[in-house]
């Protein structure tokens, strides 16, 4: 998936072999949704290959679930990227402009579903962190909590606040990440008045849209938190304001 | 995909190909090694400006003893706007100001992936630092 994967088990009863299969699922996950792979269902689906019915029922799921939350987030959220057109060449070599990427969505589900592979192995107490998306489930030592640090937008060796995790996941878009340039799908043009964006709750696969969605809407991102249910956000503002929901966990 | 595989957490790589630091400044080493480094001082290289999707990037290196103690990055003064948020004040969200802190953390949520430009800044400091034989 072109980003690094650190798994961090406390359990002493779980072996590396859990943790094989882990990478195996992830390995799984990269050539199915890749859009760098060309034969990934993915890009297929983009060439013109393979039809909706014909895709697997994970990527069925997948696809189902980004439209969720296309809805949930009005727009925000939409792995078509942008709603101005983006071209691909299809097999027969015509430009279509039909290319979706639901990478930003797969991260967070990939990781969900490994936290499942190692909570059928017994663990209780680990996390998993895909490049600054991290999924916790107990803590650092038994009975106790993990501390997510999240960095700061400015200075990268800083840290902007702290959150106890015990069972929770943590994702943050950002103006610096690599590569990745949240755009405001309505317009094609990156956000303008916010730094970062955190958002905690359950399932990582949701935190992470939900924070890429917030981040997307700029300075309007704040007062949609308030319509969030079962989930919490902390967004930076430009002018170094932070505005986090009443429940965000902050230490 | 790289593999950090883990029985206790590492110290979280902060860049990644070009140097590991931790996430405070501080970093063990022998003693004749702490002391020496102890002797010498704090020097500073900026990196050059480089432009990005979201304005200029300068980075600067604090360097001691041979290490990159710290690493600052900005943005150049005058790119400073200020923004409101439309309408009245929000009461549902909380308000303060953002704080810095360096803290020990069992990991760290935020791209840990950085930005070109900030790589490309970076780089610059660290030729500067190696020029001056402050860096190996």
């Amino acid at each position: 998936m072109g980003m690094p994967i650190q798994v961090d088990v406390r359990d002493v009863g779980v072996g590396e072999m859990v943790v094989e299969r882990v990478f195996d699922w992830l390995r799984h996950v990269d050539a199915t949704f890749s859009t760098y792979h060309a034969e990934s269902e993915i890009s297929r689906l983009n060439r013109g290959l393979l039809s909706r019915d014909g895709a697997t029922a994970d990527v069925r799921a997948v696809l189902d679930r980004c439209e969720e939350l296309t809805w949930e987030t009005d727009g925000y959220f939409d792995i078509r990227g942008s709603h101005l057109p983006v071209p691909v060449e299809t097999a027969a070599g015509e430009l279509v402009t039909s290319g979706i990427d639901p990478s930003g969505f797969v991260k967070g589900w990939a990781i969900d579903r490994a936290a499942a592979i190692l909570d059928d192995a017994g663990a209780r107490n680990y996390f998993i962190n895909a490049g600054g998306d991290v999924r916790t489930r107990g803590g650092a030592v038994p009975e106790g909590e993990w501390r997510v640090g999240i960095r700061h937008p400015r200075e990268h060796d800083m840290l902007a606040a702290v959150v106890p995790a015990r069972d929770l996941a943590v994702a943050t878009s950002g103006a610096y990440e690599r590569g990745e340039h949240i755009v405001d799908p309505h317009t094609g043009l990156p956000p303008r008045g916010v730094l970062s964006v955190t958002v905690t709750g359950s399932e990582l696969a949701t935190a992470d849209a939900y924070a890429t969605a917030i981040f997307a809407m700029g300075e309007a991102g704040p007062a949609w938190t308030t319509r969030l249910y079962g989930y919490e956000a902390m967004v930076i503002l430009e002018d170094d304001r932070v505005l986090s929901t009443r429940w965000f966990p902050k230490e | 995909m790289t593999r950090i595989l883990s029985r206790r957490s590492l110290a979280p790589l902060v860049l990644t190909g070009l140097a590991a630091l931790p996430i405070e400044t501080m970093w063990t080493g022998g003693k004749a090694f702490a002391a020496a480094a102890r002797a010498s001082k704090v020097v500073t290289y900026k990196g050059s400006t480089v432009d990005s999707f979201y304005g200029p990037i300068q980075v600067s290196i604090l360097v001691k003893g041979k290490k990159i103690v710290k690493v600052k990055v900005g943005n150049s003064p005058d790119t400073a706007r200020s923004f409101f948020i439309q309408g009245q004040a929000i009461p549902l969200l909380v308000q303060e100001t953002m704080q810095a802190q360096s803290t020990k953390v069992d990991v760290i949520s935020g791209a840990t992936t950085t930005s070109a430009a900030f790589l490309d800044s970076l780089k610059s400091a660290v030729k500067k630092a190696k020029r001056a034989k402050a860096l190996k």
